[in-house]
């Protein structure tokens, strides 16, 4: 393999994959990204067997051939060399010679026909839509995704196309973020749980004007822009029934201007106790009142101007989940609806952005 | 308190008295020793021993099932006999306590004179004997306590900490077990006034922070100070099968029994615990235990699914000896997070202050989960009596 690359479309390249390389690999090939060159392209590929990513490069094919080198030495490499033409050239025994302007390498690679294959499915159907729409989407849900490794089924964003929608669901348990956008035109009915780690990467690569595509076929969530694909076997196991936890109606009422609350809500937070930041919420007739007290550091309070027109109440939330559900809001005005301080919380906005949050109280 | 369990058995039983005793778990299955006699120690029984070990030392002792209840109730006789001594008393089991006297020597007359009157109070008014240490600090107290049982009072004098620990072999000292004495023999150090003439860099770079700890402790240096009780650091329960077993559903069952049994008593207490640790002893006596944090919790199905979860994990393919869960972090229970996943959570809740009332009222094993019930044994397969 022989090629010239040049250097900005070729780090540009590989920083869409060399996040897939996971820091400890139980393959040594793992740490390493495939290149492949032929007719006008180097293909770069990186997989943790789980997720796979792949960018195409154009470059000066010499010669084509292929071979693996370290994705994170080549990374390290590309970052720091000038914007100018890049020389590949592999030599005898899997070495790779890299050249640019008077630096030159000499990287050890191994061999290409170790590398696990990255195959994305061939789906019956593609999903396009807008990336804006996708990342959207996800900032909306992402949040809510389960950390705890001992629940899998909730370590990813679930996905279901049905009808004419395209829907997000993610909860840890504590809460849960919902998204839901109509796509137009029938998508006929799949679902599948797409792993957090894949989630991620695509917020990273996704850039703001292109249209994507996404699949979901049996096993894989599948994800395909212009020059790039990414691949992810989906989380096996039951993801729990979220429509039986988004309560339907919930008889009280409170409507309040987005950036007053959060901004309430970090000043009280401060006080709160470290762990779960709770903070109680007391409620009465036109009026929030938010307090937090920590034993060791004292406490805060603020009373902010609300619509709230039902009887008193008093709740406490960990007031990051708040945070973190009023953030992925657009609109000013967002409403929390209530019922007991036993029951969920739903908090959205108030003009439907096919977007909610639930969260479930804490016992202060 | 000295041979406790085995000594209050013999205050109650008078038929006991100058005979071993042995307390614990059934001599014919496969427990540990709780507690035994000095009669008994003489034969090298020793608590924490197997107990099928014991009935070979001994096998004429008397072998008394556990009855902590009662001793619960002696312990807190002696507790309260210490506080009236000094607001600084730190339980530290349940026939084991440090109290701080050094406020208290106007009352009592000197620090030994505290000692001695607490020591005649107990006697007097428990019937059992304890023996005692006097020092300067936690650590040189505790040592001194443990060298003349029973009945024992050991004083160090200010000052003359390092002299006291010097003759005493490097185990005495708090953090060091078998792996740390291994290490330290290897150096040639048996006894602490070896360790106190190496110099804390040397045991620094061989042990890292534990280094220092062990310099400061062989001079008796200890700044740790007596806290008075607080919340107890966790909740368990653990069995020794009678038989090592790989049945799945054996232990599934031991756990969910443990776990009903732990909550119900963070219930008592008004705890709810946030860490579930899972210990497992395989064969032939190797010991895992595993933990995993989450939202704190006094119930009993919750504590179930964390501890099984820990165990399915696992993946244990030897057979298992013991099976245990314990409860730490533990804080105001009622508090916390709610779950939204769990629907049926808060209903288990009301549940489960029902189940406490009536077993408050009828006693253990009133209510439990049907989970637990016995079960008609499967039938083995019969074989056809003509062999067909």
């Amino acid at each position: 393999m022989e090629v010239v690359l040049d250097r900005d479309q070729f780090l540009r390249g590989l920083q869409m994959v060399q996040n897939i390389v996971e820091p400890r690999q139980t393959l040594p090939i793992l740490a390493n990204v495939l290149l492949e060159a032929d007719g006008e392209i180097v293909r770069l590929t990186a997989t943790d067997l789980e997720v796979g990513a792949r960018v195409s490069v154009p470059a000066k094919v010499a010669s084509k051939g292929a071979i693996t080198v370290s994705a994170r030495k080549l990374g390290e490499i590309v970052k720091e060399l000038p914007a100018a033409a890049v020389a590949l050239k592999v030599t005898e025994n899997a070495t790779v010679a890299l050249r640019c302007g008077g630096a030159t390498y000499k990287l050890m690679g191994l061999s290409p026909d170790d590398f696990p294959p990255v195959v994305p499915a061939s789906p019956e159907s593609w999903v396009s839509l807008e990336a804006k729409t996708l990342r959207e989407m996800l900032t909306q849900t992402s949040f809510a995704v389960s950390h705890d490794e001992t629940r899998y089924a909730l370590n990813g964003v679930l996905f279901t196309l049905q009808g004419k929608d395209l829907q997000m669901v993610a909860t840890d348990g504590h809460r849960l973020a919902f998204a839901k956008r109509s796509l137009g035109r029938g998508l006929g009915g799949v679902a599948g749980i797409v792993p957090r780690k894949a989630v991620t990467e695509i917020m990273r690569v996704l850039g703001s004007g292109d249209d994507v595509q996404i699949a979901i076929t049996e096993n894989q969530f599948v994800l395909q822009m212009p020059n790039f694909v990414m691949t992810a076997r989906l989380i096996e196991g039951q993801f729990p029934n979220y429509e039986a936890v988004i309560p339907k109606a919930h008889p009280k009422r409170l409507v309040m201007s987005r950036g007053v609350l959060s901004a309430a809500l970090r000043r009280v937070s401060v006080m709160a106790e470290e762990r779960n930041k709770p903070v109680k919420f007391t409620l009465a007739p036109a009026s929030l009142r938010l307090s937090a007290s920590s034993q060791e550091q004292g406490e805060a309070e603020e009373v902010l101007d609300v619509e709230y027109a039902g009887e008193e109440l008093v709740i406490g939330f960990n007031s990051r989940y708040l945070l973190d559900a009023v953030s992925a809001i657009e609109r000013d005005q967002v409403v929390l609806d209530l019922k007991d301080a036993q029951s969920p919380g739903v908090i959205k906005s108030i003009e439907d952005e096919g977007y909610l949050c639930v969260i479930m109280p804490m016992r202060i | 308190m000295d041979a406790f369990y085995a000594a209050i058995e013999q205050r109650d039983r008078s038929e006991l008295r100058g005979k071993p005793v042995i307390v614990g778990a059934d001599p014919r299955g496969r427990g540990v020793v709780s507690a035994a006699s000095y009669e008994a120690r003489a034969f090298g029984v020793r608590s924490a021993m197997p107990i099928s070990r014991a009935a070979r030392l001994c096998p004429y002792a008397a072998f008394l099932p556990v009855d902590m209840a009662k001793y619960r109730r002696v312990s807190l006789e002696v507790m309260a006999i210490l506080a009236d001594f000094s607001p600084l008393v730190e339980p530290v089991s349940v026939d084991e306590a440090f109290v701080d006297l050094t406020g208290s020597a106007t009352l009592f007359g000197s620090p030994l004179d505290a000692v001695r009157r607490i020591k005649r109070r107990i006697r007097d008014e428990t019937g059992l004997t304890a023996s005692a240490g006097l020092g300067t600090n936690k650590f040189v107290a505790k040592v001194a306590s443990d060298l003349e049982k029973p009945d024992g009072l050991v004083v160090v004098p200010a000052g003359g900490e390092a002299r006291f620990l010097a003759p005493l072999p490097v185990e005495r000292i708090w953090g060091v077990g078998r792996v740390t004495a291994g290490a330290l023999r290897e150096l040639g150090l048996r006894t602490i006034g070896q360790l106190q003439r190496v110099p804390r860099p040397v045991l620094a770079r061989r042990f890292g922070k534990h280094g220092h700890d062990l310099h400061d402790l062989a001079f008796g240096r200890d700044d740790r100070p007596v806290e008075p009780f607080g919340a107890p650091k966790s909740v368990g329960a653990e069995e020794t099968f009678g038989a090592d077993t790989t049945d799945a559903e054996l232990l599934r069952r031991t756990l969910r029994a443990q776990a009903e049994r732990v909550a119900a008593e963070l219930r008592e207490a008004g705890f709810a615990a946030s860490r579930v640790t899972l210990k497992l002893r395989l064969q032939p006596f190797e010991t895992h235990t595993r933990s995993a944090t989450g939202e704190a919790t006094q119930d009993g199905l919750e504590l179930y699914r964390r501890a099984l979860a820990l165990l399915e994990r696992e993946r244990v393919a030897r057979p298992v000896r013991l099976i245990g869960l314990s409860a730490s972090r533990l804080g105001p229970g009622g508090r916390g997070q709610l779950d939204l996943l769990d629907p049926t959570a808060l209903r288990r809740e009301r549940l489960a202050r029902v189940v406490d009332r009536l077993t408050e009222r009828f006693g253990e094993g009133a209510v439990i989960p049907a989970t637990l019930l016995a079960r008609p044994r499967r039938e083995p397969p019969r074989r056809d009596a003509r062999g067909r």
